[in-house]
């Protein structure tokens, strides 16, 4: 037994609403700590090789961690993992707030949901108290609807996870929403849970967990709660990310028209400073957390007044990507795929995919988003798979595997995940981290686009951009296994010194900086594995044909030779072979196998 | 003297309710005289994106030169129509 964990995780087979609670073993939780890490050893466990992502035998993992309540800053989160309907590979996703320190208080340390149920239902969970209840009502009611209604039946003692009707219709982006402003988004976690007719997740637990040194750990909280508050979190906690636009569009870094282009000329309506001066409406914040990045805005116009949470990536992804610069329809755009529980990302570079198809007369349909309206149906008719929404609804990759003609020389994903709004053709170390990224194209396992702006004079250095990149890899597995907020990471002085030391203060047992470290490497080396059980091969790694060919730019940095020494290197430093293949030996030194 | 730009970004813009000036420089400068000039030019700086005592930058903020390029030299040798971005130095998001 640790202290700081239940010590054990709930097993639910929904093919016959049955549940068996099962203990972990202190060496797992040593070698994986929690969050995506521990979620990746369950998916392991419980998947089959080369099963359907929206077959019954996916299962479908929720996982709180070691610091979740712990009421340290930023630390109210939980991981999801399954495998990904868009990918086919390792799907992992990770959300905030309330349901995490309440599903950690169920005292189960993890939920593995398997098989399918044969009636919509939603699972009840309250201190080990397991039950299933119908939820054909709710079948059908947005994320915000559903939430309304699950707190007038079971009461605003619990928190609940759902689903819209994006994840009910297989939509293969869609996400879980929880807390009424939170979403687990991408890889298509949603879809699975759709697939297994589950609407929600009730979770209502306050079962304490027992600390080892709670008042050591009490002084540490209130000292990171100060720093959290200094001038390494300035930008999340005044304007939040939406100013990235401005000055990743000043340095031709904002991919625009599906990637066409990498500056937006209207990019001035939709950046940052814009939205604050005229569409701010209030700030929010996750449980336990300091910080508050989330921004809510304001539409402003004559019509219906909508709010809504942006950040950085909805108002490129759905604006410069797609050639919308009215913020209006960014902000009713960003609403509704939350209302339908749609990852944002997906959507817009998704229907960036489909105007170009459109334009080059791949596909016969003429889409028009000249208006917010028809923009806004075409969304619903994606989430509702009407029409060409239902070509969409499988992602840029599938749907241009569908339709050929060499449309997915344009289909901007990697491994079918849908790439985040950061140009990857100047940023090395994201081209790379994105390239080599077990989830597909997803900016947050790596934050890889840190070194590229931190490290200017690297940019021509393959070997060290992939050292860096493998480094920081390493670490984001830890920080989303203990689980830390990514926006705190530049408040600690050394991040392993002072977690490791706040894992041993909870658990009571020694852990030191490198066993942190390696726990780190273990994670992704097992993701690699999930992924190479399920398919995967060499040219998996790398980034769409436009990337590396086609540059509006006088200095482009990537080209396939040089992604390739990229990719050459980080295996190398991965101690992984020359077809990025996992030696035994490796396997066996890490204590996978 | 050369002429050159300041380009704000994010925060910084909002404070300079600006989006650039134009300054005149000397070709070689240190960076502490460049920032007293930016800070006499758009005083609301001071405190906020401009440390009030040692005329650096905060830790919040980046400095570039035609791009994202950090300065790490003391004395900067710049030329006409260079530009300088202010920019956050948390990048993600």
């Amino acid at each position: 037994m640790l202290q700081g964990y239940n010590n054990k995780y709930l097993v639910i087979n929904l093919n016959d609403h049955s549940f068996e609670i099962n203990k972990i073993d202190n060496q797992i939780l040593y070698d994986y700590i929690g969050g995506t890490g521990l979620s990746t050893y369950l998916l392991n466990k419980y998947s089959e090789s080369n099963s359907n992502p929206l077959k019954p035998e996916n299962p479908l993992i929720f996982c709180s961690s070691l610091l979740t309540g712990t009421r340290l800053t930023t630390t109210s989160k939980f991981a999801i993992a399954t495998k990904s309907p868009l990918t086919n590979f390792i799907g992992d996703s990770m959300s905030s707030s309330h349901f995490s320190d309440k599903l950690k208080k169920t005292g189960f340390d993890a939920l593995v949901i398997r098989g399918k149920s044969n009636k919509k239902i939603l699972i009840q969970i309250s201190n080990s108290n397991i039950e299933f209840l119908d939820a054909s009502n709710l079948w059908g009611k947005t994320t915000s609807q559903t939430e309304f209604e699950l707190k007038n039946k079971i009461g605003t003692k619990f928190s609940y996870a759902c689903i819209g009707p994006a994840g009910e219709n297989l939509v293969r982006f869609a996400g879980i929403k929880n807390d009424g402003g939170r979403m687990a988004a991408r890889t298509g976690v949603g879809a699975v849970m759709g697939s297994k007719n589950l609407k929600a997740i009730a979770v209502g637990g306050n079962i304490e967990i027992s600390i080892y040194n709670p008042k050591k750990i009490n002084s540490i909280r209130k000292e990171l709660s100060h720093k959290s508050l200094g001038e390494s979190t300035e930008k999340y906690r005044t304007t939040g990310t939406t100013i990235n636009m401005s000055l990743l569009n000043r340095l031709e870094m904002l991919p625009t028209n599906n990637f066409a282009e990498s500056k937006f000329a209207k990019s001035e309506y939709i950046e940052g400073e814009n939205l604050i001066k005229n569409h701010f409406d209030s700030k929010a914040h996750c449980a336990n957390c300091t910080i508050g990045c989330e921004k809510i805005f304001v539409t402003n116009d004559n019509k219906n007044s909508t709010k809504s949470r942006l950040e950085f990536q909805t108002t490129a992804s759905l604006g410069a990507n797609i050639g919308i610069s009215n913020p209006n329809t960014i902000i009713r755009a960003a609403k509704l795929c939350d209302e339908l529980g749609m990852d944002t990302i997906s959507t817009g570079v998704t229907i960036a995919w489909a105007i170009e198809a459109s334009q080059k007369g791949h596909i016969s349909n003429n889409i028009d988003i000249s208006s917010e309206s028809k923009l806004l149906k075409l969304i619903n008719d994606i989430a509702y798979r009407r029409s060409l929404g239902n070509l969409l609804a499988d992602g840029t990759k599938l749907a241009a595997d569908n339709i050929g003609k060499k449309s997915s020389s344009y289909a901007m994903n990697v491994k079918g995940l849908e790439i985040p709004s950061y140009d990857p053709r100047n940023l090395p170390a994201l081209a790379l981290a994105l390239s080599v990224s077990t989830k597909g194209a997803c900016h947050n396992r790596a934050s890889a686009y840190d070194i590229d702006f931190n490290n200017k004079n690297i940019y021509e250095d393959p070997k060290i951009i992939a050292k860096k990149t493998k480094l920081s890899e390493d670490t984001s597995a830890v920080i989303d296994s203990l689980i830390w907020c990514k926006f705190l990471r530049k408040s600690f002085d050394d991040f392993y010194l002072e977690s490791s030391n706040i894992y041993s203060l909870i658990t009571g047992e020694d852990f030191s900086e490198n066993k942190m470290k390696l726990a780190g490497e273990r994670i992704n080396n097992l993701k690699k594995l999930f992924n190479i059980n399920n398919g995967w091969k060499r040219s998996d790694d790398s980034l769409p044909e436009r990337l590396l060919k086609n540059s509006n730019q006088k200095s482009q940095i990537i080209s396939k030779n040089f992604l390739d020494s990229m990719i050459n290197n980080y295996y190398h430093f991965r101690e992984w072979d020359n077809n990025g293949n996992i030696p035994k030996n490796k396997l066996e030194a890490l204590n996978i196998i | 003297m050369i002429k050159i730009k300041i380009e704000f970004f994010g925060r910084a813009r909002l404070i300079a309710d600006q989006e650039y000036i134009y300054i005149d420089i000397e070709k070689q400068i240190m960076e502490i005289d460049l920032i007293k000039i930016i800070a006499s030019a758009k005083p609301a700086l001071l405190g906020e994106v401009i440390d009030r005592k040692t005329f650096r930058l905060k830790k919040s903020y980046n400095f570039g030169i035609n791009g994202i390029k950090n300065v790490n030299n003391d004395i900067m040798c710049l030329n006409n129509d260079d530009s300088i971005l202010i920019f956050s130095s948390q990048s993600g998001g």
